[in-house]
């Protein structure tokens, strides 16, 4: 009895059970997450492919390699393209739909149930159906464009027009999100602020910029910030629409990644795993620089 | 705003375990029907007298065109006719995804025991391991070695040791759509022969408003291959230790291909399979590939004709050809691998070759088959089979840099080319340069 009872104190310690609780979140994160983080790290100083048979340690050398690296600029160069495309409208047409559906009737609860639809889908089914619409023989698409009288519109061949169609599907399938976190917001607002400036005869849009707006502003922060990086580790959408062309034009980061180490020969996990690196800390500097920015938004007010 | 916040985190989180548990779900009941199928054969087995255990091989392959529904055929067939208890569980994908699964799949032990790969991977992967050697299945299996021809033997040995068993051999062909010819007034039964009589059918085979194109090109090594062997030209000097292509003769092929592409002949930023699907749409009226669409297309009942590619003005004409075999991985356990030679045994005999020549078009190349009287007499055989010999093999035959060379320079420097964005010189100067780069020049 004696045991049982120092068991069960113990286990009552507050302190315990959160770790009993969160072992296994803590698990999954440090199996999936930190050790793969830490190897990545450490097989960026080595010359190893895929087969990890023979490591080399070359210190930095495949980060000076990267640095001539023409291809991995140009991803970097289309990465930044994409998340410049894709963050603003998914932040401002998800605030936009937001601010519309956060009405709690019947029409409009229905409206965000089927603007999530999307969200839960696959990347890479959805993926397939667009390359699919967008083909230029047999796409419907391509077939509206010619009823419209446009000829030819090649779109994910078209090396100028492959990025931008790519961004519209993207916000299509993922603005979803953005826009309940937004409802929720809105949602939260006291319905004061709004009888006040009633009173004091503002309008729908002057209520919206100078209430709607700062009010949400952590809200929108949190958007940002999950959005852009998100939108830097891009890559389902262009692997299976585009495969990175044409010409590379649509090749991102996480997906030059995958060729060197995965699918071109001679896998080199190494010199990915240095473009992993690199990729992160891209992201680590904006994430800082973006939630800066929100922070003090938050603490001076707009 | 805060309670709601965590209302919505738990909203998504539960939607994405439901999903999660209805996509395990989804995999336990497929996993479900595997076994029950496994145990229904096992219990047909066992009525009579045979072993009581069954001996999985998984296969690989990128079989995804018509020609894998035979293949699927012919394993169901060995699974059901052996009487060791073998199950060949047979997977097919796009090679690309296939060659991708791979690589990881062999570093961490748990690649399939039987995968087919096309000839040129062998020193790659021979290389940095991961492949059985197979020298033992000849002796193992009792065949005559000598009944096989030797130069589709051959491209599977790498440094004197054997990695594969060929499956079937190919080379290219010319695929014309035989209603397009009449439409536009040229006879159904006389393709073009020569380079010159390509782009002038070609020309008045292409209707752009009806979205008619005349001579789809593939963004793919292979194309330029023929082209530039037919033309009297050469990727590498003799010894294979440098670039020989920044020539003239590339020049000559490389603004031909451009041409076509900025005539609208052939739409640009192709790859084979997209060129397959044109074709099979009755949207191109001609194009190059191997045999792998003969089944596909009798059965759409599509009126072409497939036969040699036109060759050079001067006459010449040289095509790049490929062998696919049998290999076995590391995975394997020694069960296992004898297995898989029971299915490499069962697929060489003459039956099952014959068979995968008459259905599939590909030539024979075993001499009891090529000798077969129905082979000799099959119309498209008749007309295939001697064109086996202007096969020339693999662009870098027993190059452990051959994907290298193609994945970075080959395939995106010809991409350019047809996209208009860099000239024929350049191109052939960008290609010898990235060659000798590859090759540590």
């Amino acid at each position: 009895m004696d045991v049982l009872k120092r068991i069960s104190k113990y286990f009552n310690k507050q302190d315990t059970v959160a770790w009993v609780f969160l072992f296994p979140s803590i698990l999954s994160l440090v199996i999936f997450i930190f050790i793969p983080l830490v190897a990545s790290f450490g097989m960026s100083l080595f010359d190893v492919n895929i087969f990890l048979k023979d490591f080399t340690f070359i210190k930095f050398g495949n980060f000076a390699e990267l640095m001539k690296d023409l291809r991995f600029w140009n991803a970097f160069k289309n990465t930044a393209y994409y998340a410049a495309m894709f963050v603003p409208p998914s932040i401002g047409f998800a605030l936009a739909v937001a601010v519309y559906v956060q009405k709690n009737t019947l029409f409009r609860k229905s409206l965000r149930f089927i603007y999530f639809i999307p969200v839960i889908c696959s990347m890479t089914a959805m993926g397939i159906v667009w390359a699919i619409l967008l083909d230029p023989t047999i796409g419907m698409f391509a077939y509206w464009a010619r009823i419209l009288g446009f000829e030819n519109i090649q779109f994910l061949k078209d090396p100028d027009l492959a990025m931008p169609m790519i961004v519209i599907m993207s916000t299509w399938k993922t603005f979803g999100v953005n826009m309940i976190i937004m409802v929720a917001g809105i949602q939260s607002i006291p319905k004061d602020y709004y009888e006040a400036a009633m009173i004091d005869g503002a309008n729908k849009f002057k209520q919206f910029l100078h209430i709607t707006i700062p009010s949400l502003v952590p809200t929108l922060g949190f958007c940002t910030v999950t959005t852009i990086i998100g939108s830097f580790l891009v890559f389902d959408q262009t692997y299976v629409m585009t495969r990175g062309g044409p010409m590379f034009r649509t090749e991102t980061l996480a997906q030059y990644i995958y060729m060197r180490g995965f699918s071109y020969s001679p896998f080199r996990l190494g010199y990915a795993s240095a473009t992993a690196v690199m990729l992160f800390l891209f992201i680590a500097a904006i994430t800082v620089v973006v939630y800066k920015f929100f922070i003090k938004k938050e603490t001076i007010g707009l | 705003m805060k309670k709601s916040l965590l209302w919505i985190v738990v909203l998504i989180l539960s939607i994405s375990m439901v999903a999660a548990f209805s996509f395990a779900g989804c995999k336990a009941k497929e996993e479900a029907v595997v076994e029950e199928e496994a145990v229904v054969e096992e219990e047909a087995v066992t009525e009579e007298e045979a072993p009581a255990e069954t001996i999985l091989v998984r296969f690989w392959n990128g079989f995804t065109a018509s020609d894998g529904d035979i293949l699927r055929e012919i394993v169901a067939r060995f699974n059901e006719e052996n009487e060791l208890g073998i199950v060949v569980e047979i997977n097919i994908m796009p090679w690309d995804n296939m060659m991708e699964k791979l690589a990881p799949s062999l570093t961490t032990g748990t690649a399939p025991e039987l995968i087919l790969l096309d000839s040129e991977a062998v020193p790659e992967y021979a290389g940095s391991g991961g492949l059985i050697p197979l020298d033992e299945f000849w002796d193992w299996s009792g065949l005559d070695k000598g009944n096989y021809a030797q130069n589709i033997l051959e491209p599977f040995v790498f440094e004197d040791v054997t990695y594969g068993i060929p499956m079937q051999c190919s080379t290219t062909y010319l695929y014309w759509n035989k209603d397009l010819f009449i439409e536009a007034g040229l006879d159904p039964e006389q393709p073009p022969k020569t380079f010159d009589e390509l782009k002038e059918y070609a020309a008045k085979l292409t209707d752009l408003s009806k979205q008619q194109y005349g001579f789809a090109v593939a963004n793919d090594s292979q194309s330029i291959a023929y082209f530039l062997w037919s033309n009297g030209g050469e990727w590498l000097n003799s010894d294979k230790t440098e670039a020989a292509c920044d020539s003239p003769e590339m020049i000559e092929v490389l603004t031909m291909l451009q041409d076509f592409g900025k005539d609208g002949v052939t739409p640009i930023g192709m790859n084979s399979p997209d060129c397959d699907r044109l074709f099979t749409a009755g949207k191109s009226a001609m194009f190059i590939q191997g045999p792998w669409l003969i089944n596909g297309l009798k059965q759409l009942g599509l009126n072409f004709g497939i036969g040699a590619t036109p060759a050079s003005n001067s006459g010449e004409l040289w095509t790049p050809s490929g062998v696919c075999g049998y290999m076995v991985t590391e995975s394997a356990t020694e069960e296992g691998k004898i297995a898989a030679f029971e299915f490499i045994k069962y697929w060489i005999s003459k039956d099952i070759l014959k068979e995968w020549t008459l259905r599939n078009g590909f030539p024979a190349w075993s001499d009891e088959v090529i000798a077969d009287e129905e082979v000799q007499n099959d119309p498209i055989q008749s007309v295939l089979g001697p064109l086996t010999q202007y096969g020339r093999g693999n662009i870098f035959p027993g190059m452990p840099e051959a994907g290298q060379i193609r994945d970075d320079y080959l395939n995106p420097l010809f991409e350019q080319l047809m996209y208009n964005e860099i000239t024929p010189e350049d191109c052939a100067r960008q290609l010898a340069e990235g060659i000798n780069t590859v090759l540590g020049n």
